[in-house]
This record gives structure tokens, sequence and C-alpha cells, in this order.
């Protein structure tokens, strides 16, 4: 596979949120505030990529037999590692995202892409998928954020934009409001999906019906006996 | 036939490795994260007390109290003036006491304990509050540690024990949050208990003039209360 696709792929075709529906915990769980959103998608993005890394370096050394404890392990290093780091340079941002983050050593996204990717290609591409992978996460999770904050709290990012006049739609930011969300994105990509399918068939169709009347100068094709 | 040696000894390189790695980043983040989490309740105690010209953090005592409760003064070891106890930094203009910061915790948040910091005026007034750490929903309890997202927080200060510190659903007079109650109930509980713990152990214990000439920088000798 290219890189080029194996970058993209993570952003719309194999979503991890949206269309794998991976690691739902820490979706459904943060997506309260853009801003909450973005620091966990982030704080994902460098365990994903690290984790990629490190495994597609050491799987050859690796027996089948013990790889998912070995990998769970690495994946449990590198979250704790992040979690330090953040808390040494991040300190406010840690104060409200840090009962969060342990938890990514939980998300069947990191896991699955180190047994699904890192653990068959090189180093450089278990980089870019985790890369790609980890900014699919990002986005959906960010863009669940933004829906969830604007109807449930008025704002996006802490800033206010509906006025004083929006009646806060409080279950959007309760547990089950991130349920509704989330269904309504999916099925939001799944439209989209499907008229660009649709657009494509179209085109397809036109172009083949032109490629038709060229070569029969636009004359009605002859039945063969039997199928009028 | 699978080796079993083979197995177990890449499991103990991994498991060894891992522990090397997260001792070394250990090593590096603990003074960061130490000097932070100082940084950040100093900054508190800036903002909870009114303005003074010491250093509370230098001046600090602690104050031994038995704790309980569904709301306590937060009772830890001081380790450098090696006591055990509430921790209170006191704010002094021009040598006389004008309030006191120290940290209340409450049992009653919606998920886990909810630390604040107080500061009280020597009149037993609320000069200030500031959440310190809690783990309530964020976008909905979290609204709490800032006055923008609840009005209730600026509401406590001024007050008193003899006035009301209880929330309006529970026919009080401070703001609670739509649809979190329960982390605006616990903040104002903990500030009510905070009150009390001052009225009852904290009242006099601390020097009501300023108990050592000004201190130059944060690098004077510590301990030079104990």
């Amino acid at each position: 596979m290219k890189l080029s696709a194996v970058l993209t792929q993570g952003l719309w075709k194999e979503n991890p949120t949206l269309r794998m529906m991976l690691g739902m915990c820490p979706v459904l769980a943060v997506s309260t505030s853009a801003t909450n959103a973005i620091g966990m998608g982030v704080a994902t993005l460098a365990v994903l990529v690290a984790s990629n890394f490190t495994i597609a370096l050491v799987k050859d050394a690796i027996p089948a037999q013990v790889r998912i404890p070995a990998y769970v392990l690495m994946i449990a290093s590198l979250v704790t590692a992040v979690d330090m780091a953040m808390a040494a340079w991040f300190f406010e941002l840690h104060q409200t995202l840090g009962l969060f983050i342990p938890l990514i050593v939980v998300n069947c996204i990191i896991l699955g892409r180190a047994e699904g990717f890192a653990a068959k290609n090189t180093a450089f591409a278990s980089i870019v998928d985790g890369l790609g992978m980890g900014l699919g996460f990002t986005l959906s999770i960010t863009t669940l954020g933004c829906c969830r904050e604007l109807l449930g709290n008025g704002s996006i990012f802490g800033i206010p934009l509906l006025g004083d006049a929006f009646k806060p739609m409080l279950l959007m930011v309760l547990p089950p409001g991130a349920f509704l969300m989330l269904g309504l994105l999916a099925a939001t990509m799944r439209r989209v999906d499907m008229a660009l399918e649709a657009r494509a068939r179209t085109v397809a169709e036109g172009r083949r019906q032109r490629a038709l009347d060229l070569a029969t100068g636009g004359a009605p094709i002859p039945m063969p006996p039997g199928f009028e | 036939m699978v080796n079993i040696n083979r197995l177990v000894l890449v499991l103990l390189v991994v498991a060894v490795a891992s522990a090397i790695l997260l001792a070394e980043i250990n090593t590096i983040t603990a003074p960061k994260i130490q000097a932070s989490q100082t940084a950040y309740k100093l900054k508190a105690v800036q903002k909870v007390l009114p303005p003074y010209d010491n250093q509370p953090a230098a001046d600090r005592q602690v104050i031994p109290v038995t704790g309980g409760g569904p709301a306590e003064a937060k009772v830890e070891l001081d380790e450098e003036l090696g006591k055990e106890g509430v921790v209170v930094y006191p704010a002094y203009q021009a040598g006389k006491l004008v309030g006191e910061a120290y940290s209340v915790i409450s049992h009653q948040g919606f998920s886990g304990d909810i630390e604040i910091l107080l500061g009280v005026s020597p009149a037993g007034r609320v000069t200030g509050v500031e959440i310190i750490a809690h783990a309530e929903t964020p976008g909905l309890g979290a609204k709490i540690v800032s006055e923008a997202s609840w009005k209730g927080k600026a509401q406590v200060v001024g007050r008193s024990l003899s006035e009301s510190l209880v929330v309006k659903k529970d026919g009080g007079e401070i703001d609670a949050i739509a649809g979190a109650t329960i982390s605006p109930r616990a903040v104002c509980g903990a500030v009510k208990a905070g009150l009390e713990v001052y009225n009852q152990a904290f009242k006099d214990k601390v020097p009501a003039a300023s108990p050592a000439a000004p201190i130059p920088t944060a690098a004077a000798p510590q301990g030079a209360h104990s």
C-alpha cells in the first residue's frame, strides 16, 4: 500500500472512531467540550505514533505466543511516560484530563493498530499509520466535542457563540448526548459516502453512454431478436 | 515445541526495559511536576488572599487539627517543617494579619474528593475560594472551577458562618449549576466546614503580627518558624 493511502485511510475510510467504532470509552467520556476532546486526541496521537514505531522495531524479536502481553507492557509504559510528561510540561491541561490519560492504555485503537498494522509493516510505515489513525481519532473526537459543547453549552472551545437567548440542551453534555451525537455523526459520514458513490455511478453511466453514442453514431442499439 | 525459556526471557527483557524507561522519565519529570504543583498552589494562595506584602509560603504554619466529617481541613505532612497538620498560608499587610489560606477537602463530590483552597479574613469571612483538585464531570460539574461558569464561586466571598452558605436548591442563597447541583453543594459544604475549623482551631494560632522581619527572597532560610 502506498504511504499516502496509509496516511489517509485513518482519516475517512477506516476512521477509527466513526467507522471502526474503536476506543469508544474515551470518545464518549471526554468529548463533553472541544478543549478536552482535542487534548485527549493529541495525547492518543502521541501514544499511537510512539507505540506503532516501537512495536514495528521489535516485532521480529517477539515470539507470537507472548506478543500481546509484550505489546500491552510497552503501550502501558508509553502511556505512563506521556502522562508524566504532560504533568511536567502541560500542568493545567493535565489537571482537567489527568483522569483520562491512563485510560489510553485500554483504548483498543492502540492495541488494534499494533496488531493490525505495526506487527506486519516497517517502522516508517507504522509511524505514518499512527499519524493517520491518530489524526482521524483527533478529528472525530474534536468534531464530536464541538457539536456537544455547542448544543449543550452554547460555546466552542469555551467561547460563547449562541448568545444569551440560547437555552442549552443539557442532554448533549450528559452521557446519553455522547451516544446520540456519535450516531448522528456516523450516519452523516455514511450519507456523504452514499452521495459520493451515487455521483461516481452517474458519471460512469454517462461516460459509458457517450462511448456507446460515439460507437453507434447516436442510433439506437439494435436488439437481437427476442429481446424487444 | 515452543521454547518456554525464550518466551520468559523476551517478556523479562521487555519488562526490565519498560521499568528502566519509566524510572528515567520519572527522574526527569518528578521535580518539574513538584514545582508545577507548588506554583499552582501558590498562585491559588495569591488569588484567595487579600493584598499582602509578606511571603505566605515562607511564613506558613502547620496547625494540628482533628478532622472527620463530610468535609474537613486537609491534613498533610509538611516535610520541610517536619510537622503534620493543616498547612496555613498567612497574609500580612504592613505587619498586620489580613487573611489566612488553607486547603479543605469535601468528600461529597460527584466523583471523588474536591479540594478547595479557602481564604479567610481574621473576622472569619471568606476572602476567596479556588478549586485545587477535583474529578467532576468535564463540561458539567467541572464548571465549579471558574467564576465565568459558576456564579456561586464569587457569591460565597465575603460571607461568614452567620450567613447562608447553601445552594438555592437547598433553600440557600448560592447559585448552583443547571444539571450539576452536587458539585456546587460540595464546595459550599467545604467552605462552611473550613470556616468552622477556622473558628475552632485556627483563630489566634497564627501570629496577628508579622512574625519575622521582611524576608527579602524566596530563598530565605526555611524552618525559621519551626
